[in-house]
């Protein structure tokens, strides 16, 4: 197993998701809440921004893993002449 | 008023005691448990020994007896104290039911979410005490949440208790990463100068220190439902108590990630037993490798063979343990980016 390979990988994943968030928060908070009066817009607004936020991370996700198993899967198919 | 000096001490006691009782007391529950034959096979080892199941029944002693001496030491905190060990009783309760008579993922996942019954009771009866809504966030201080506050309130105790749940999967990885996670937690506490975090988090670590020797690889000990639905209970009751649910998402980020892939993947909440097809293989041998099948559920052990190729377990557990300090350090930045703010 190649660890280094592995750690690089997930932990450039993590800290992509922890830098999302803190976007994603500072945006909603700085920006939507304070520029939007309407209390109910506001809120519909809010919640549909974190909804993109995981419906995006969930694409990326899948879309990586898929990549993965796709890969796997070539590799480990025996070669056609 | 407590001094800082006598509050370091305080703590010290607390992390002693916690650690030392675990310690004590593990070595008593794993003959237990071998006794009344409570055992399950250590699947990932190629001779599959059979290891005592249910350290949680460690944990909770210890942690009841550390909390007993932390209401005499802070006895101004004894409602906020009570509402925590109601929460960690209540998850410790519904984990124990499924080490035993195994549940359903729907039952569990309903089950653990009523463990957020006594912080609404304490809010309800303590209000000025047990104070909800508007979590600390970097750069904002205070937020505005208050509809989604309240929507995600119920999933404030079952989402970490089952996250740490479904990343129990191999030798030591669950009291590894919650001891950082808990870490982590301490320092944010500290640099927040939330006394409260401060005494719940050594609490947790103390109890985790000690309990960690059995359960590390190889284990002499599994945790069961029990242990890990109670410190990742635990975890999410300190962080409501004391506002550091952010601090809490970041530290659980690996726990979170693996959850959200499982959770997407086989599209609802289902036990692990329920799952036709698994995640990965184990050879003969004890080599892992990642189900190829389409069909298979994702999680973060798969992804990680999928991504690095067949391993043994310990290489598994020290991928976790190293990805923990990465969500452990970008924890306690969020913290200091708090403090800045």
């Amino acid at each position: 197993m190649n660890k280094k390979k592995v750690v690089i990988y997930i932990g450039t994943l993590v800290i992509s998701i922890w830098l999302s968030l803190l976007l994603i928060l500072i945006f909603i908070e700085k920006v939507l809440l304070v520029a939007i009066r309407n209390s109910l817009i506001r809120s519909v607004l809010g919640i549909s921004f974190y909804f993109i936020w995981l419906l995006s991370g969930y694409l990326i996700l899948h879309g990586i893993s898929s990549y993965f198993i796709r890969r796997n899967k070539a590799r480990s198919s025996p070669k056609s002449c | 008023v407590i001094s800082t000096l006598d509050n370091l001490l305080f703590c010290l006691i607390l992390l002693m005691f916690s650690s030392l009782s675990s310690y004590l007391i593990t070595p008593k529950v794993i003959r237990f448990l071998e006794k009344k034959k409570l055992v399950r096979y250590d699947v990932h080892k190629p001779s599959r020994p059979e290891v005592p199941h249910g350290g949680g029944i460690a944990l909770f002693c210890s942690l009841s007896l550390t909390l007993i001496l932390s209401a005499v030491l802070y006895p101004n905190y004894l409602i906020e104290l009570l509402v925590f060990y109601g929460v960690t009783t209540l998850s410790f309760i519904v984990g124990l039911i499924d080490d035993i008579k195994i549940l359903k993922g729907q039952t569990k996942t309903v089950l653990s979410v009523a463990a957020i019954i006594p912080i609404i009771l304490g809010h309800l009866i303590c209000p000025t005490r047990i104070v909800l809504g508007h979590p600390r966030a970097p750069f904002i201080g205070r937020m505005r949440l208050t509809i989604i506050y309240w929507l995600l309130l119920p999933f404030a105790i079952a989402g970490p208790a089952n996250a740490v749940n479904m990343l129990d999967i191999m030798n030591g990885i669950m009291p590894y990463t919650t001891l950082l996670a808990s870490t982590s937690l301490l320092v944010s506490s500290m640099l927040l100068g939330n006394q409260l975090g401060l005494i719940l988090s050594t609490i947790i670590i103390g109890d985790l220190l000690g309990y960690y020797p059995y359960n590390k690889y190889p284990s002499k000990i599994f945790n069961g439902d029990s242990g890990s639905l109670m410190i990742g209970a635990s975890l999410g009751a300190l962080a409501v108590l004391t506002r550091q649910e952010i601090i809490l998402l970041v530290a659980l980020l690996i726990h979170l990630l693996n959850a959200f892939l499982v959770f997407s993947s086989i599209k609802g909440f289902k036990e692990h037993r329920e799952i036709k097809e698994r995640p990965l293989k184990v050879l003969e041998d004890g080599t892992l490798i990642a189900n190829l099948s389409k069909t298979a559920p994702l999680s973060l052990t798969r992804l990680i063979l999928l991504i690095g190729g067949p391993a043994r377990e310990t290489d598994i557990i020290r991928i976790y343990e190293v990805l923990q300090w990465i969500s452990t350090f970008l924890a306690i930045t969020t913290a200091i980016f708090m403090v800045i703010q």
